[in-house]
């Protein structure tokens, strides 16, 4: 059932992206950064927002949901039918860097996203003082992961840095993986 | 499709259930390999746990969820005894975390915090912790320090002043002040904050000053903030004055008695402030107003003289705070 539609949304050269991570982990900013939206006044996100990108012919709808606590648990209601999953990491914030780990990992054990690839953003790499990328693979546990195929990449939401090649890999990894149907 | 999917579901089941168990067998012979056929046999399992992955992908269309689930159950831990085998192997050693005090030449978070007490504390019994060489911080819940983050933690009873943001420190943290007075920090040549993230405050009045992108404060009782940024986020606090210049809609979560008023003179700047738009998280109420924080009335809010005697270094901490912090506020009341 899954498959079938799946080919159907690909016939149609869409994608479901569902973007999650901590509350000020920089998700909106992403979003608007790509769609080269005024990044300086981005409000912490109530509830959702879904934005449409192009990309290589795709359309990708990325729904970006707000991070804060209190949302946390409205995050399942998004996983149906997620082709790829965005993990956006605040790579200044050492202090929750546990609490990331855990909320990842609790979302890989879900059924539903089972089909998904991951993507992890280190955000705001722009920042001297940063956790390095092994600093981050290191504190989420990411080579652990086995269940998902995975990539992290560094990020800046403010300068823009490697957001198209994130885009690139989750269209890349989505075109492998469900043409096999 | 029952047929040939419940024959599909045996020889999955048989040549999974194999494949673990051989997988399983030579992971935990890895301690007894030679050195030198390790890694080989480390790669081999990741990329053997790879495979397996994506077959159990590929036999999800025919597989009942509850066996994905288990199956992929049995991957996970595959994949935890793998880690747990390699952590027992090899002790990494690449990571070291330096703790501030080491003698690398940062300019931002070993310089001397100025404080009246600061210079009696290597004598006398540490009654504020200043002298941060005695105490290389409670790392207990505090997370490893870079050198490049700006860091001040565990202060009593004290005047003190953030550490400088330099070209190179542009984070600043600031966590455990009980009953300071937290003077706001300088620049060197024109470096701005452009993280602040402040954790757990009591009594305390706290000036931040200008922080070029967002503000994420979690877990102060009875404080007085003061901050300009670019995004703010309010966790876990009670009864907090926040004195705010915010060029995005500020919230709060999981907060009891927080008043909200403009940084003086913050109007002119550029960018315009949203100081008094405020979305609480756990109040999602159309048009009623939350009862976790309310507005701070112009005759309520701090004048002129108030943010002079805080600005002076060489008052009394306590008759300060005791002045000038919020008392318990009424939780019921409305703008």
């Amino acid at each position: 059932m899954l498959s079938i539609l799946r080919k159907a949304r690909l016939k149609d050269k869409e994608m479901r992206v569902l973007m999650l991570g901590l509350d000020n982990a920089g998700k909106t900013t992403i979003v608007k950064q790509i769609m080269q939206e005024d990044v300086n006044t981005v409000s912490p996100t109530l509830g959702f927002i879904i934005k449409t990108i192009e990309y290589q012919g795709y359309k990708l709808n990325i729904w970006d949901v707000g991070g804060q606590k209190t949302l946390r648990s409205y995050w399942r209601n998004y996983f149906e039918k997620t082709d790829a999953l965005i993990w956006v990491v605040d790579a200044t914030d050492r202090f929750r860097l546990e609490d990331c780990r855990e909320e990842l990992h609790g979302l890989l054990l879900e059924e539903r996203l089972m089909g998904a690839s991951l993507l992890v953003f280190a955000n705001k790499t722009d920042v001297k003082g940063c956790m390095s990328t092994e600093e981050i693979k290191e504190g989420l546990k990411l080579d652990e992961i086995v269940t998902h195929k995975w990539t992290i990449l560094r990020c800046s939401a403010m300068t823009g840095e490697n957001l198209i090649e994130g885009l690139d890999w989750v269209v890349t990894d989505a075109k492998e993986r469900l043409f096999l149907y | 499709m029952d047929e040939p999917a419940e024959n599909s579901k045996l020889i999955f089941n048989k040549s999974f259930t194999a494949d673990t168990k051989a997988l399983s067998d030579a992971i935990s012979r890895l301690p007894d390999a030679r050195a030198t056929d390790r890694q080989p046999s480390i790669d081999a399992a990741l990329s053997r746990i790879a495979e397996l992955t994506r077959s159990l992908q590929d036999a999800a269309v025919y597989l009942p969820s509850y066996d994905q689930k288990v199956y992929t159950e049995q991957l996970k831990r595959l994949g935890e005894q793998l880690a747990a085998a390699r952590k027992a192997i090899a002790p990494r050693t690449r990571f070291a975390f330096k703790t501030r005090r080491a003698p690398a030449a940062d300019a931002g978070p070993s310089q001397p915090v100025t404080t009246p007490t600061a210079s009696t504390a290597p004598t006398t019994p540490a009654t504020d912790s200043t002298a941060a060489t005695a105490s290389t911080t409670d790392t207990h819940t505090a997370p490893p320090l870079d050198p490049r983050v700006a860091t001040l933690a565990n202060r009593q009873n004290s005047h003190v002043t953030a550490p400088p943001a330099t070209a190179t420190t542009t984070i600043l943290t600031l966590t455990s002040l009980t009953s300071c007075i937290l003077h706001p920090p300088s620049s060197v040549a024109g470096a701005r904050f452009t993280n602040l993230s402040v954790q757990n405050a009591t009594r305390s009045i706290i000036l931040c000053g200008v922080i070029d992108g967002p503000a994420h404060v979690t877990g102060l009782e009875g404080c007085l903030l003061v901050v300009s940024c670019h995004q703010f986020r309010l966790h876990e606090c009670r009864d907090v004055a926040v004195y705010l210049r915010c060029r995005s809609r500020p919230i709060i979560e999981h907060c009891r008695g927080i008043t909200f008023a403009p940084v003086v003179g913050s109007d002119e700047e550029e960018g315009g402030n949203m100081w008094d738009q405020v979305d609480d998280f756990n109040w999602l109420k159309e048009g009623k107003q939350s009862p976790n924080w309310r507005f701070l009335q112009p005759e309520e809010r701090l004048g002129e003289d108030a943010w002079r005697r805080i600005a002076d270094t060489d008052t009394d901490v306590s008759s300060m705070l005791a002045d000038l912090l919020p008392s318990h506020t009424p939780h019921n009341i409305s703008p």
